[in-house]
């Protein structure tokens, strides 16, 4: 009688626990939250009810402001992303390879990289002006820093005995870097770009709030000033559960991608 | 299914503890506790918000007026803000007890539930906000407006004009590009041509007419009256109707003696802002009309702009003007 693949009885409950878990945590926070704000015991002009939230995200959908603001947004972190992305990238393999580069880089990069997103928005408005440049600047630096380290630690971390064994083999320089050590570098590289994306993500907010004329953190600074909390709070659902749905695709996008580390 | 066991206990752990917390948090948030009903006019402290250049504050605070009327165990303080959204925010966390803003915030932060009621005017301005536009713009009035950028600070008077002049022109909203932007962000920018059209105050028209980079558009006559509003949360108004009546007794004194020494006057409130330009503080005083007054015409006013809010989607409940507007305390103070 041979092997089946038939998975143990248990594995199923297991599986229904811990999706109910997984949604039944979050379900139950809003059923509270509903609860609790009904019966009035919260201060509705601070933090209104689910249901005044779910009226907001519905009116946005039906006016279409709501799909103009998040692809707004979309596109500025993508473009950013680009920039930051591919700026870290090159960074990264340069400070990787080249001692000499790093050191003369470490102290100015080292003394711009704690400057959070925020900090930078006014000086790139004064830079760059109110357009989209200021902003897909600002997102281009949240995504670059976990970019470049990553790329950087990945490269530094080739396993020696490889670049040894590729000496002995007398292989050139140009191979050992193509089939040694950038293929050794992906597993981090994959996670800082993963890293980096959810910055680009987080910053549009950031750099959405001055002089801007669209996108989500320009409609929750809209909804700011005309004291509508429930929109706000539509603003930031939106930021937090794209945010979980980009770590959540990249990361299985990781583990495919890196199978065979 | 098994409801026992070790794994079974840790996860429900983790469940009763989330909903713990959440409730821990919620009810840390919550300001609805009721406080036993204390005896009226038992303050001890008045805290006034305003905004920029507001005469008859700023002199009865620097005068001593307000020193005078309540003597030294009372406390008048009145924090700055830079538009009325912001005087909103602290209104909410109850920082503030009287407020000085325009109908728009006003309506907008009582559409959100904050109980407050509004008691008089502080004042109107006829014929002081202007459409300011870069010369390269292209935009020759308001009617120019479709597809041009203009910086606005959200939620203000500012903000409400230019819907007005979008409305006349039968201009949607979503066919102009609107910048948030404060005074100082919209002066640059319009001056540098980032922006094509701003409205301001004075004596910021002046200024930037000055620049010669900016030309007028339109005032607000035949658009829209500008108007500032003094307001009160409920709860101190209703705890402290004394207090209430013996500031606007103030603040009417306070704007009789600006009318007698202006000169004075405009020095005290530029030393105050923190300003040298007499002649720009002067033009704010100049196209601003001072009064205390909460007759029918302010109910009419307050109606006008809760239908135009709710027209533009800022607000998606109207209610009664008759019940954001209590007059009685000018009554009481005998101004009326």
């Amino acid at each position: 009688m041979g092997r089946t693949n038939r998975k143990p009885p248990n594995y199923f409950t297991g599986q229904i626990i811990n999706y109910a878990l997984l949604l039944g945590v979050p379900v139950m926070i809003v059923v509270l939250w509903q609860f609790i704000g009904a019966a009035g015991y919260l201060n509705s002009s601070i933090v209104p009810t689910p249901s005044k939230v779910a009226n907001s995200f519905a009116a946005y959908l039906k006016n279409g402001l709501l799909h103009e603001h998040f692809f707004a947004s979309i596109g500025r972190v993508l473009s950013g992303f680009a920039i930051g992305g591919v700026a870290g990238l090159i960074l990264g393999v340069l400070l990787g390879l080249f001692r000499k580069f790093e050191r003369a880089s470490v102290v100015v990069l080292g003394s711009i990289r704690p400057i959070p997103m925020v900090g930078l928005v006014p000086l790139f408005i004064l830079w760059f002006g109110i357009g989209e440049k200021s902003k897909i600047l600002v997102i281009a630096i949240g995504a670059l820093w976990p970019i470049l380290l990553n790329t950087e630690n990945g490269i530094r971390n080739t396993d020696p005995k490889q670049l040894e064994v590729a000496k002995i083999l007398k292989k050139n320089q140009f191979f050992i870097l193509r089939k040694i050590i950038l293929p050794g570098a992906v597993p981090l590289l994959v996670t800082g770009i993963r890293l980096g994306l959810s910055n680009a993500w987080r910053g549009v907010v950031a750099a959405e709030m001055i002089g801007a004329t669209r996108g989500v953190g320009y409609m929750i600074s809209y909804a700011r000033e005309l004291a509508q909390p429930s929109v706000m709070f539509v603003g930031l659902f939106i930021i937090g559960i794209v945010g979980i749905l980009i770590d959540v695709l990249l990361f299985r996008f990781q583990k495919r991608l890196i199978r065979w580390a | 299914m098994k409801f026992h066991g070790k794994t079974f206990v840790k996860k429900l752990i983790v469940v009763l503890a989330a909903g713990s917390v959440f409730a821990a948090m919620a009810l840390a948030c919550s300001q609805t506790e009721k406080p036993q009903a204390p005896a009226l006019n038992t303050a001890t402290k008045l805290v006034v918000g305003q905004n920029q250049n507001y005469f008859p504050i700023i002199t009865a605070h620097v005068k001593g007026f307000f020193k005078e009327e309540f003597g030294d165990r009372f406390t008048v303080e009145v924090p700055k803000f830079a538009n009325g959204p912001a005087q909103a925010e602290a209104l909410t966390s109850k920082q503030i007890d009287l407020g000085n803003m325009g109908d728009m915030p006003i309506v907008q932060v009582r559409a959100n539930n904050v109980d407050i009621k509004v008691i008089s005017y502080l004042w109107e301005s006829p014929d002081g906000y202007y459409l300011l536009v870069n010369k390269n713009s292209g935009i020759k009035s308001p009617a120019d407006l479709r597809g041009k950028k203009v910086g606005i600070a959200i939620g203000t008077n500012m903000h409400k004009l230019l819907f007005k002049y979008l409305g006349v022109e039968k201009i949607k909203a979503s066919e102009v590009e609107i910048v948030n932007l404060d005074t100082a962000g919209s002066v640059s920018a319009v001056t540098e041509g980032l922006i094509d059209a701003t409205v301001l105050a004075e004596p910021m028209r002046s200024r930037l007419l000055a620049t010669g980079k900016v030309a007028e558009a339109a005032s607000a006559q035949g658009y829209d009256k500008i108007v500032t509003l003094l307001y009160g949360r409920t709860e101190y108004l209703q705890q402290n109707p004394d207090i209430v009546a013996r500031y606007l007794k103030v603040i009417d004194r306070a704007n009789r003696w600006v009318a007698e020494n202006v000169d004075e006057a405009v020095k005290i409130v530029a030393d105050y802002m923190g300003t040298t330009d007499l002649e720009g503080t002067r033009q704010y005083y100049d196209t601003h009309v001072f009064k205390i007054a909460a007759g029918k015409d302010l109910v009419d006013l307050l109606k006008g702009t809760i239908a135009f809010c709710y027209s533009q989607g800022t607000i998606t409940e109207e209610f009664k003007a008759e019940d954001l507007v209590d007059s009685s305390y000018v009554k009481a103070a005998g101004l009326e």
